[in-house]
């Protein structure tokens, strides 16, 4: 694949700004020089997909391939280095899928009861059966969950909090009850942590962090130049490549009004008073007039710009330094993006069978 | 027109010997499509304009007089992108405008003849590079790079910006000030090499700083290049520097059209149509004195106009401002007033780790108008931010009303006591309706049904906008809804407004209205801080100033100390007003001449 460009990197245009380290990418800022986005978009776009691949070929494999996952977890921590990601984003970024990590394990820990070799926990949570009836404890959580709710206006905390209670009190204290029936309904669940449901847990874990670190470090290492080049490559229509380029600056100019239309609802007093889930939400869409206003009154100004350079609809455009020649190392990883292709649709060895850690 | 080395050359073709008309219209009319029965008015009524070549033409009028439309329908985009069947055109669109002798066509727009610059710097930005924001229109045009980075160089290098050339493949919009944007979008049109350029209000948007680098930029055009440029503008200041004619729209209508002398030495006209005017002409107008039988237009006429007036007066030396029984121009005892606001050493990170504050200490009393000056990435709106509690303080302690605002909940409430209306009012407006506007953060904020209603009635009465309670804030003129979001902030009833720019892009009858809203505000007790870059508001309203530089207070003080002091003028990079540029050009002659800021101050010395 060439290029139409005579590229020279030599050129001043095209070498970094003098004393700046970063730079704009379609969400975030990356440095100049960071490694990874040296590779085409192409093979970049390709190796994360296939890397993507093979990891949910290793999460489903049967049994987990914990050590494959691991592996390209690695390489896929390496990529998110590489990315030149600022250290402070990049922290928030792993705080954030902290979280979403954890309630994955935990979730396929408590309510995928698989049994393997061990059982490591059993604990039975529902009967299958629901009963129908009275109890000391249903009228306690019922009290406090309507008396934290007028004190504070908060239902979800007070449930919580109701919930937490009422849990102790069975256990510690048992109260009356009078049942008036059983009626079965659904089937019974158990939380069973076994060792295949934890080798299970974690091999997803690891796989879907992997993903997420590879994803990150694609947004984060593309342009909007770069990915118009790559549309031209694959000659893409003008029209969509010319809408493209236009949404991206939209959207950059809709994050800066939503920040500022924001910070006016703080001013309105938004946050004064503890929001309910369906206050938050009605919060949210009022956001919706302020932005359809400014949309509206940029789209026509936009247009008008347009216009005035000389744009039509279907109007073609030469390329002008968006386009960039693949090079030794976009063929490199694009050999690396076959071999992975190969691992994640053809026949597949499972490595931790292989090295006998599961049988 | 064709180009030789660095310069633009006028094609003989239009030219008619030292006279040829770039570009004219006759006739022309033309209104807005609408989905109802009814037609819009017309927007435009039987404009007839001529441009010549190499010419600087000016065009200023209220805001709503068709300015915007004009130029639109000049380059062609009205009627052409309005989508009229031919049945319908003739209902929107009459008249003839021809450019260099050609009629204007649907194709004119796209033929790079001429170029248009926008007001907001942000919307013409079209891609997310320096560089391929330059060439975007060469490469509509299809032409090779090596002639799209030439061009591209020469029209950066055209706006004073070639410094930016080295790395310009990198340069996202958002690292560009204001003023930089602007250059940018002047650039890529001088790129595509028109012959006529329309600018559309281009310094409205910015900074004293970016006004300076986009005025600098027009003037090495007039200079360099003799371009023909129309230059839609409400300062009256540059429409007086560059521009060889002026032409007064007001609703849709030319009204007058002449040289800049002749110009504003119409009163009556100017006047009916509340048109801006200079601080000199307005000088002028108060007094009668007159420079060769009209009001002066610059400094030096100035000085000839009026040091006649003053050479026979004497006045006791003094340092305080004349009294001429205007209150905004009290000092106000700030020994006895109350602290409202006390920050000490305040900083502030962005999260990007830009240092906006650098330990700022200040404090505001109860009941004063306090200017809040500095240029783009000062510090004075990150500041502003903090005392509204949109932003919490890096370190540092700042205490509004006796309150900590380092406590969360504290800064939770503080709209009841801090309000905070953003410079474009669009950003506030959150409901469908303009009662619904002011109930908004009423309802934030827990007030009961009954005492809302009196509240909003009350608020709306306070605005001049009972008439306008059921509509849609959407359809209020800039104006009304500027008011609308200052009685959607004031309902909340603050003990401090904050005002962020309240007098941008607006024409003079608005800046009027808003500051006499805000003075009404001051006497009921309020303290209002005002961020602004306008110098005449703050010399005819404000009580105190304070000057941000580089996150730091530059100058704390009255505007007649900031204003007469050139040394403080210089530290903090600010511009006098030109009532008060005058007075201090004359007492270099008359040192007993006490300072004067305000038009209305000259009145009562002449």
């Amino acid at each position: 694949m060439n290029s139409s460009n005579s590229l020279s990197t030599d050129a001043p245009y095209l070498q970094p700004p003098p004393g700046r380290r970063y730079v704009r990418s379609f969400l975030f800022s990356r440095r100049i020089s960071a490694p990874f986005a040296k590779v085409h978009l192409i093979p970049r776009t390709l190796l994360v997909l296939c890397m993507s691949g093979v990891q949910l070929r290793a999460i489903n494999a049967t049994p987990p391939d914990i050590i494959s996952a691991s592996i390209l977890w690695i390489v896929s921590l390496a990529l998110f280095y590489c990315s030149g990601m600022q250290a402070k984003t990049a922290r928030i970024y792993l705080l954030l899928t902290f979280p979403a990590l954890f309630s994955l394990f935990t979730t396929w820990i408590f309510f995928n009861p698989v049994p393997g070799r061990a059982i490591l926990w059993r604990y039975p949570l529902y009967s299958g059966t629901l009963v129908l009836g009275l109890a000391v404890w249903q009228l306690l959580w019922l009290a406090i969950v309507v008396g934290y709710f007028l004190w504070t206006r908060k239902l979800v905390t007070g449930i919580f909090i109701a919930t937490v209670v009422a849990i102790a009190q069975t256990l510690l204290l048992p109260l009356p009850a009078w049942t008036f029936a059983r009626v079965a309904f659904f089937h019974p669940l158990t939380i069973l942590v076994s060792d295949y449901g934890l080798l299970v847990a974690i091999t997803k874990v690891i796989g879907y962090s992997g993903m997420v670190f590879t994803t990150i470090a694609l947004v984060v290492t593309s342009r909007d130049a770069e990915l118009i080049g790559t549309l031209r490559q694959l000659r893409a229509p003008h029209v969509i490549i010319f809408f493209l380029s236009t949404v991206f600056r939209a959207l950059n100019l809709a994050l800066t009004d939503y920040e500022t239309i924001h910070q006016a609802q703080i001013a309105r007093a938004i946050n004064a008073r503890p929001r309910s889930f369906i206050r938050r939400l009605r919060d949210l869409s009022s956001i919706a007039v302020p932005m359809v206003a400014m949309m509206i009154r940029r789209s026509s100004e936009i247009g008008d710009a347009l216009i005035a350079r000389g744009y039509r609809l279907g109007q073609a455009s030469a390329d002008f330094y968006e386009t960039a020649p693949f090079r030794l190392i976009d063929w490199i990883v694009l050999a690396c993006c076959l071999g992975l292709l190969y691992l994640a649709v053809g026949p597949y060895s499972n490595m931790t069978v292989v090295l006998h850690l599961w049988q | 027109m064709a180009i030789k080395g660095e310069q633009y050359e006028v094609s003989p073709a239009h030219m008619e010997g030292n006279r040829s008309v770039a570009l004219s219209s006759e006739g022309l009319w033309w209104r807005y499509p609408t989905y109802s029965d009814t037609p819009n008015p017309w927007t435009l009524r039987n404009i007839a304009l001529e441009v010549e070549q190499g010419e600087c033409f000016g065009i200023t009028g209220p805001s709503g007089a068709g300015k915007t439309t004009l130029c639109r329908t000049l380059l062609g985009i009205l009627p052409y992108s309005a989508r009229l069947t031919a049945e319908q055109l003739p209902q929107h669109f009459r008249g003839v405008i021809n450019l260099l002798g050609e009629p204007v066509t649907a194709k004119t727009a796209h033929a790079h003849q001429m170029g248009m610059v926008l007001q907001d710097p942000e919307n013409q930005f079209l891609r997310m590079s320096l560089l391929h924001e330059l060439g975007l229109g060469l490469q509509m045009q299809d032409l090779a790079n090596d002639e799209i980075l030439q061009r591209s160089y020469e029209a950066l290098r055209w706006v004073g910006l070639e410094h930016l050339w080295h790395g310009a493949a990198y340069l996202h919009p958002a690292d560009l000030s204001g003023g930089q944007k602007q250059r940018v979008a002047i650039a890529a049109f001088l790129a595509l090499r028109p012959q006529v350029l329309i600018l559309d209000e281009p310094t409205s948007d910015l900074d004293p700083v970016g006004k300076r680098e986009v005025i600098e930029t027009i003037a090495r055009l007039r200079r360099d290049y003799r371009m023909t440029v129309i230059l839609v503008e409400q300062d009256p200041e540059i429409l007086t520097a560059f521009c060889d004619r002026i032409a007064l729209l007001h609703e849709g209508r030319i009204e007058l059209v002449a040289s800049p002398a002749d110009f504003y030495a119409q009163r009556t006209i100017l006047e009916e149509c509340g048109a801006s005017v200079g601080e000199l002409t307005r000088i002028s107008w108060q007094t009668g004195y007159t420079f060769e039988s009209r009001p002066p237009l610059t400094l030096e006429e100035g000085v000839a106009a009026f040091a006649p007036a003053l050479a026979s007066r004497t006045f006791k030396v003094q340092q305080e401002p004349v009294g001429v029984g205007l209150a905004p121009t009290q000092p106000v005892g700030l020994a006895s007033a109350q602290p409202v606001v006390e920050a000490e050493q305040v900083y502030y990170h962005y999260g990007d780790g830009t240092l906006a504050l650098k330990g700022i200490d200040l404090t505001l009393y109860r009941g004063e108008m306090l200017a809040l000056l500095g240029p783009n990435g000062s510090g004075k709106t990150t500041f502003a931010k903090i005392l509204a509690g949109i932003y919490r303080q890096t370190k540092g302690r700042v205490q509004v009303l006796g309150k900590d605002l380092s406590s969360r909940k504290v800064r939770r409430l503080l709209p009841r006591s801090v309000g905070y209306v953003f410079q474009n009012p669009d950003h506030q407006l959150f409901c469908r309706k303009v009662s619904d506007e002011i109930e908004y953060g009423l309802k934030n904020l827990g007030m009961d049904a009954a005492s809302r209603r009196q509240r909003v009635s009350e608020t709306l009465a306070a605005v001049n906008l009972e008439r306008y309670a059921d509509e849609d804030p959407l359809f209020l003129s800039k104006g009304q809804r500027q008011r609308l979001a200052v009685a959607a902030v004031l309902a909340m009833g603050p003990d401090i407004l904050i005002v962020d720019e309240p007098t941008t892009g607006q024409d003079q009858r608005s800046i009027t209205d808003i500051m006499r809203l805000l003075c009404d505000l001051q006497g009921q007790g309020k303290t209002v801080l005002i961020i602004t870059h306008d110098m005449t508001l703050v010399a005819e309203y404000c009580q105190r100033v304070v000057a941000f530089r580089d996150g730091l207070v530059a100058f704390v003080g009255t505007p007649t100390e900031l204003f007469s002091e050139p040394a403080i003028l210089s530290k903090t990079g600010l511009r006098s007003p030109t009532a008060a540029a005058l007075a201090a050009r004359l007492r270099q002659d008359k040192p007993d001449l006490p300072p004067i800021l305000t038009v209305v101050q000259w009145k009562s010395v002449l």
